[in-house]
């Protein structure tokens, strides 16, 4: 199999790009559970100011998840809004400078060393800027406007806002300006990061691939736009509280708002699956359903934590509740998407040449659909036991938990192994 | 001389990866001439939806299929977006296909 580093065609990138990003996300993956499991005993203790604590975030949300975002969207944005990748050259810079930047970053966090952190943050932002403009001009050139295209203007207006919130705090590490509004702005980071980047990303593509793929009669569209609003709100909305009184009831108020927007995206999500005509549940939807209890139950604990007493909120409860969000929504419905994403690239490099001259692969002939099934078996397990034991304060639990988790990801990088390996 | 039916029966090898039923079951071939005493054939197919990342493969795995026929020497595979393809246009030997049956 060769990867082609020019090429690609009029609505596809070359293979390299997209791959390159996959690639990396996995393997951050991997390290981040390995980090967890390492580094849950400390982060029971403290998790602000931990450098551990920071690494192991870092390797989440940096490595793995906006790797992963910004490999599929090269390959998934021109298709979507059929258009062309506007340059597939920057593309590669914002590579080589992403790569770099985050390899500089991760060991950082853990040396806590403020100046390297400056100088990796800085070449991320900068990583950032290239695709932004890259996304931006594609965008500018779309043939096709829909409801997905609008959550991806979202999406990458906050990645804009938590790259650059990600380098002033860096900055503040080594200066101090920030001063008591430091936790405000780290809070900011992660609701920014969190709720914009990844969540706004993840059902924008979710709304546009999942009817797709399941061929069904309803295709969403009546309460889109109040999904878009309503999360919109709840994320702007703690942002200003933030910055104002950071009530507890208008954190709560503005939290059960995005509630109430996620609860209607699933709602939709539902009928287009009972309206579906491929009778088999496609696995990017099973992870999805795993998925979707996972924010609810990481949003009521949030919840929880702004609403109950003080003494509630130990830093054990609050990893358990960011663990939720993270390894129960947003990996699933990465992983999920990546068991479509990772065969159609191969398919389309290696096989979509010699269709109607030879007999070639269908895309779920490509990997082992039980696997996958029972990697979200464990991953699920795994999260239950981690939540449990961080909120019900017994660690060898959580510890369990997260191996289990690790058992989950090295499984997953093997069939994704496999798949490259026909 | 080719037939427009051993055309279609022909494109019935191009399977769509994703969905796992061939492009004449799936309803998107819309239409099929042949000229020339069989030696030129134009097919008109669509897709399931503009956004379909096969945009590219499927019509050029058709012209594929339809090159290989004998005596054809011209193939030509155009993709139109009208009609829209919508699920009712599958056949029931596709629908089979897609509830679990094979």
């Amino acid at each position: 199999m060769s990867l082609s580093m020019g090429g690609g065609t009029a609505k596809r990138p070359a293979f390299a790009l997209p791959f390159s990003f996959l690639i990396f996300g996995l393997i951050n993956f991997l390290l981040f559970n390995a980090a967890f499991g390492l580094g849950l005993p400390s982060f029971t203790v403290a998790w602000m100011h931990n450098p551990s604590a920071l690494l192991t975030t870092h390797l989440f949300t940096l490595g793995f998840v906006t790797s992963i975002i910004m490999g599929a969207l090269y390959q998934l944005v021109p298709v979507i809004l059929e258009t062309t990748l506007w340059s597939t050259r920057l593309g590669f810079a914002h590579l080589a400078l992403y790569v770099t930047g985050v390899a500089i970053l991760l060991p950082a966090f853990k040396a806590f060393a403020a100046l390297w952190l400056v100088g990796g943050g800085s070449l991320v932002l900068l990583s950032v800027i290239l695709f932004l403009v890259n996304m931006g001009m594609t965008i500018k050139n779309a043939r096709r406007w829909h409801h997905g295209a609008y959550f991806l203007l979202c999406s990458l207006f906050y990645l804009a806002i938590v790259a650059f919130l990600g380098l002033v705090l860096s900055f503040n590490l080594e200066y101090g300006f920030l001063g008591s509004s430091y936790r405000g702005h780290l809070v900011m980071h992660v609701v920014v990061g969190f709720g914009g980047w990844f969540t706004l990303t993840i059902l924008g593509v979710a709304y546009r691939l999942i009817p797709m793929f399941t061929l069904s009669h309803h295709q969403p569209g009546r309460y889109t736009w109040a999904v878009l609003t309503l999360t919109n709100l709840a994320i702007g909305g703690l942002i200003f509280n933030l910055h104002g009184s950071d009530s507890p009831l208008i954190r709560a108020g503005f939290m059960a708002i995005g509630l109430i927007g996620i609860l209607i995206f699933f709602y939709e999500m539902v009928q287009v699956i009972r309206k579906r005509i491929r009778s088999d549940l496609d696995l990017s939807v099973r992870f999805a359903a795993v998925a979707a209890f996972w924010i609810l139950t990481a949003l009521t604990l949030a919840l929880l934590l702004i609403l109950g007493p003080a003494q509630w909120s130990t830093p054990a409860r609050v990893v358990g509740m960011l663990y939720a969000m993270a390894v129960g929504w947003v990996a699933p419905m990465i992983i999920g998407h990546l068991y479509k994403i990772f065969p159609f690239l191969l398919w389309t490099e290696k096989y979509a040449p010699k269709v109607g001259k030879e007999k070639v692969p269908l895309l779920r002939e490509m990997f082992d659909t039980g696997l996958a099934v029972r990697i979200l078996g464990i991953l699920t397990a795994g999260t239950i036991l981690v939540v449990t034991g961080l909120w019900g304060t017994w660690l060898p639990l959580a510890i369990a938990g997260s191996w289990l988790n690790m058992v989950a990801s090295l499984l997953f990088g093997w069939g994704i192994a496999t798949i490259f390996r026909r | 001389m080719v037939s427009e039916a051993e055309a279609l029966e022909a494109l019935t090898q191009v399977i769509d990866p994703e969905l796992g039923v061939d492009i004449v079951n799936l309803g998107l071939i819309y239409e099929v001439q042949v000229f020339e005493d069989g030696s030129s054939i134009l097919a008109i197919m669509t897709l399931t939806t503009p956004s379909c990342p096969l945009s590219e493969s499927m019509p050029r795995a058709a012209e594929n299929v339809l090159l290989s026929l004998p005596g054809v020497k011209a193939a030509k595979v155009e993709l139109v977006w009208s009609p829209p393809w919508d699920p009712s246009m599958i056949s029931p030997v596709g629908r089979m296909q897609l509830s679990g049956g094979r």
